[in-house]
This record gives structure tokens, sequence and C-alpha cells, in this order.
């Protein structure tokens, strides 16, 4: 479905931020997009939907060039930026100007999801909050229906109740047909919906696997005091009351993924990760 | 489906315009009825304002319109990540919204700003035929000097490309502030249009007729001497106008376009 062949960007010629990716994306799974400050996240969202174009090798999305921006190709693909800022016209304005663009828009589910994210009934959804926006925003990305949306960073501005209902609301959503990637620093906002983490360190994409790949090779535990023998631990980190171990799964025994700290793993043991991820 | 050019996609940024941006284009095109009636009446009585004006008209149109115009682009393009990002991914194909923001946005508000000029003018012109006869007579061949006005025009030219400039330097300076082409290729679009209309500007002043068409020939003498007497005639054949006005506006906005289009990175 999503295909980086060879694929190499830069913004400095100098300083290339990605450089001989080589990787493809199935459809039908929610992928989880991680990485530091800097790493190339938003860059990467962009490239997929167009906004930025590969400067060697290739990119494909359902079998489209991206950089071309054929409207075949966009009436299939929905991306919600970080930043929202909604135009200024009425909700039924909104509504015929930009649902047209999307064949498999629901106005049903959109009214669903309106309802659901408990937007106020406002005609000028513009001047609603930020945080409201943003839900009025993603009620449409979502009742667009588009076989991919890609999600900067989107539960940000969020309440806690909506970023809860968010997670029933992309549960519900999916099916085989559909893709969703998402770009966030909010782990554990998402952590129950993501079915597949995308890494991303310097120059590097270092960890593509899903979450029961990962979890079938390292567990997630929690000890009261440090563990002795340290030959499987990949990652130790000492918080209230005890100690977040990350480990080699010798028990073969699945146990919750915790996103945060096996991102924090990719950034100070890269190599222990690489090692303990594999196959 | 139509990857290139399909009519209900594109009649649709039509509809995105007049609901975004209707009210305030109308509330923009009543005020500047309102404040040219305004001067208009007061032509009625003091003619040289009418010259003032249509000189003012002239130099927005043909001196500081394409600027004013790549301004507006620019900074729509260049300091609104959002509003691009939104644009790009809006699915229309490149041609439909290069050919509704490069033509048809730049032929519309320009004939507008005209045709409303035209449409005063020829109130003005039957004000003052059927109510002021006694006062200016319309004569057939007359002569108005000139060339005092050149000074100004000058200044007015190279404050509006200074302007310009400044303003492709500074939008340049954003995200985008290695690409230096983006803003080398429109600066060369503006030295070309600044020759030209210097050229021709020095051309139609030695023929003493720097107004230009769409402005109506106009005629009159003033009867009490208080004024000079007139003669205001059409500058410009429809062919000048399209190789020194809107050629260069839809070069540059095609220059500006390109870039928007094939290598914008949000």
């Amino acid at each position: 479905m999503i295909t980086f062949k060879d694929y190499h960007f830069y913004y400095k010629k100098d300083k290339p931020l990605f450089r001989q990716f080589n990787f493809e994306l199935d459809k039908g799974k929610v992928y989880g997009l991680f990485g530091e400050n800097g790493s190339g996240k938003t860059t990467l969202l962009n490239a997929i939907c167009g906004l930025n174009f590969p400067k060697k090798g290739a990119l494909l999305v359902n079998n489209f060039k991206p950089k071309e921006r054929r409207p075949q190709f966009l009436k299939d693909v929905f991306f919600v930026p970080d930043s929202i800022k909604l135009p200024k016209v009425k909700k039924n304005y909104f509504l015929a100007i930009y649902s047209v663009y999307y064949p498999n828009f629901s106005h049903a589910d959109f009214n669903h999801y309106l309802k659901a994210f408990a937007i106020a009934d406002n005609e000028k959804p513009y001047e609603l909050s930020f945080g409201q926006q943003k839900k009025f925003y993603l009620a449409f990305a979502l009742a667009c229906n588009t076989s991919l949306i890609l999600m900067d960073e989107p539960t940000n501005g969020l309440d806690i109740p909506s970023k809860n209902q968010f997670r029933k609301i992309l549960a519900s959503f999916m099916n085989d047909e559909k893709t969703i990637i998402i770009s966030t620093h909010q782990a554990r906002d998402l952590e129950q919906v993501i079915d597949h983490i995308l890494v991303l360190t310097k120059n590097e994409l270092l960890v593509n696997q899903s979450v029961y790949e990962i979890t079938d090779k390292v567990a997630f535990n929690f000890y009261s005091s440090k563990p002795v023998y340290m030959d499987h631990v990949v990652m130790c980190e000492e918080t209230i009351g005890g100690y977040k171990v990350m480990e080699k799964n010798t028990e073969q025994v699945q146990t919750e993924l915790d996103i945060e700290q096996l991102v924090n793993a990719c950034f100070l043991a890269p190599d222990m990760i690489k090692k303990s991820l594999k196959n | 489906m139509n990857n290139i050019f399909n009519l209900k996609r594109f009649l649709n940024l039509f509809r995105q315009l007049y609901y975004e941006k209707g009210k305030s284009l109308l509330l923009g095109f009543g005020l500047l009825v309102l404040i040219s009636s305004f001067i208009m009446s007061t032509a009625v009585f003091e003619p040289e304002v009418y010259f003032v004006f249509r000189w003012a008209v002239l130099g927005l149109v043909v001196f500081g319109g394409v600027h004013l115009f790549a301004y507006i682009l620019f900074k729509q393009t260049f300091k609104d990540d959002e509003k691009i990002a939104s644009l790009l991914t809006l699915p229309n194909s490149n041609f439909e919204k290069w050919f509704f923001q490069s033509i048809c946005v730049v032929i519309v508000s320009f004939s507008v700003l005209l045709l409303t000029f035209k449409g005063l003018e020829i109130a003005l012109f039957y004000v003052l035929e059927n109510y002021s006869i006694d006062k200016y007579l319309l004569l057939p061949e007359t002569y108005l000097p000139i060339e005092h006005y050149k000074n100004e025009v000058l200044v007015f030219l190279i404050i509006t490309y200074v302007s310009c400039i400044y303003y492709m330097f500074d939008l340049s300076q954003g995200s985008i502030n290695k690409r230096i082409k983006i803003w080398i290729y429109p600066t060369i679009f503006f030295a070309l249009n600044f020759l030209l209309k210097y050229l021709f500007f020095k051309d139609i002043l030695a023929k003493s007729s720097w107004f230009q068409y769409p402005f109506t020939d106009f005629f009159f003498k003033n009867e009490s001497e208080k004024y000079e007497d007139y003669l205001v005639t059409t500058g410009l054949s429809p062919t000048e106008i399209v190789t020194y006005i809107l050629l260069p506006i839809l070069l540059l906005s095609l220059a500006i376009y390109y870039f928007k289009l094939k290598e914008k990175e949000v």
C-alpha cells in the first residue's frame, strides 16, 4: 500500500533526513509513528500525502506517486495536520465545499462523530475553541471514509474524555480496507489502538513491527527491586515504587506494550533494541 | 476520473471562494464603489480631482497592481502553512488550481476594478455633458500639458518596486530562506516589467497621452478660465494592454504558482 524504495530526502543537502529508506506498510492497520523532535515524522507524513517530494528513490501510495497530486489519489487520502484553523464558513457551507471532494463521505457518520465528541452545536465551527475545532476536523476526516488517514499529533488540545472517545471512535472506524498513520509524542493516549509501531531515529527506521511481534520478543515488566541478573535486560528505569524493566521475552509470556519505554530505549540503546527485536 | 480537468471540481473552487471570501469581497467592492462614487461626484465640480483619481487608478492597476497582487499571493503562499497544506491536499488537479488562481482570479479582479471605474466614469461624463455644460465645453482638439507629472510618477514607480522587493525579501526569509530561486524568478519579472513600463511610459509621455485604456477619451474646456483646457486620450491599444499589463501579471503569477505547486514543502 505504501512503499518507500531507496527513498532519500533532505532540507539541506549536507544534512540528509532520510537516506536509502526501504520499507512497506500494509493496509488495514493503525500505525503509530514515533521519534524525537526533528527526526522527520511530519516530513514523512507530508511525503506520503504529496506535500514534499523524494530527492531520490521512489515513494508509492496506493500505486500513485504522491508528488503528482492527482485528484484520484488525493480523494482517497486525508491529512489532519497538527495545527488546525478552520475556514470562516458556517458548518453547512464547510460540508458543501469540502465533502463533495470525497465520494465516500457520510453525513450520518459525521453527525455521529460530532455527537461522540460532544462538540457544541455551533453553526460557526471556526468560533469554537482550538480543541473543539480539532475534534470537528477529526470528525470530518473520519467521515470522509478515505482509505488512508494521516494524523499529526491528533490528541494535542483534546481533553481527557475526548481522548477516550477518540480511541473508541478509531477502534470502531477501522476495517481491513482502511489505514491510519498517527504521528504523536503522546504515546499513552493511543497505546490501546495502535497495532503497528514505527520508530524513527536519526536517518533510520529503527522499529517497524507490529505490537504482537514486539511483545513476542520483549517483555515490559515492573519489579519492586532492581533485577539482579541484567543479561536479558534491554532497559531498566527507576520509577515510583520500583523499576520498569524492558527485557527479552525469554518466558514467552505476552505483556502489555509500553510504547514510551520502547521509544526511550530506541534512543538510549538503539543497538540493544536492534538485537532484541531481530527476527 | 479525469485527472486534468473536471468542471464540477473546478466550479467547486469558485464555490469555496464565494463561501469563504464572498462577504469580504462584496464588502470591499461596495467600499470601492462608495469611495469612487464620492470622488466622482466631487469631480463634477472640480475636474482636476477626476484627473488625480484617474491617475491613481492607473497607478494601482498598471504600476502597482502587479506587485500588490504578487505580494498578496506570496503572503498567502508562504506565510500560512496550514492554508498551503489544505490547498495542496485538496483533490483538485494542479491544472485546475493553477487555472483558477492564476487566470480566473487575476482576470476577474482586474476586470471588476476596471469595469467599476468605467461605469462611474460614464456616469461622470453624463453629468458633465448634461448638467455642467455652462461651465465646461467639450472640445474635439485640446491639449493637456502633463510633463510636470513625470517626476511624481517615477517616484511612485520606485516606491512600488522597492516595497515589492522588500516584501519578496521578507517573505523569503522564513522556512524557505535557502531557496533563493523562489524570489529570483519573480524579481526578474519585476525588472522586466519595470523596464517595459518605464520605456513605454517615456514614450507615452512624449505623446502626451499617458492616460490609458479603458479610460475614455475626454475633452473639455473650462469657460470660466479657472482651469486649463484638457485633453485626455486613450494611450494603450488592447494588444498593448495584453503585452504590458496582463502578460507580466500572468507570467508572474505563473512563476509563483509553479513553485507553490511543484516545490512547496510544508
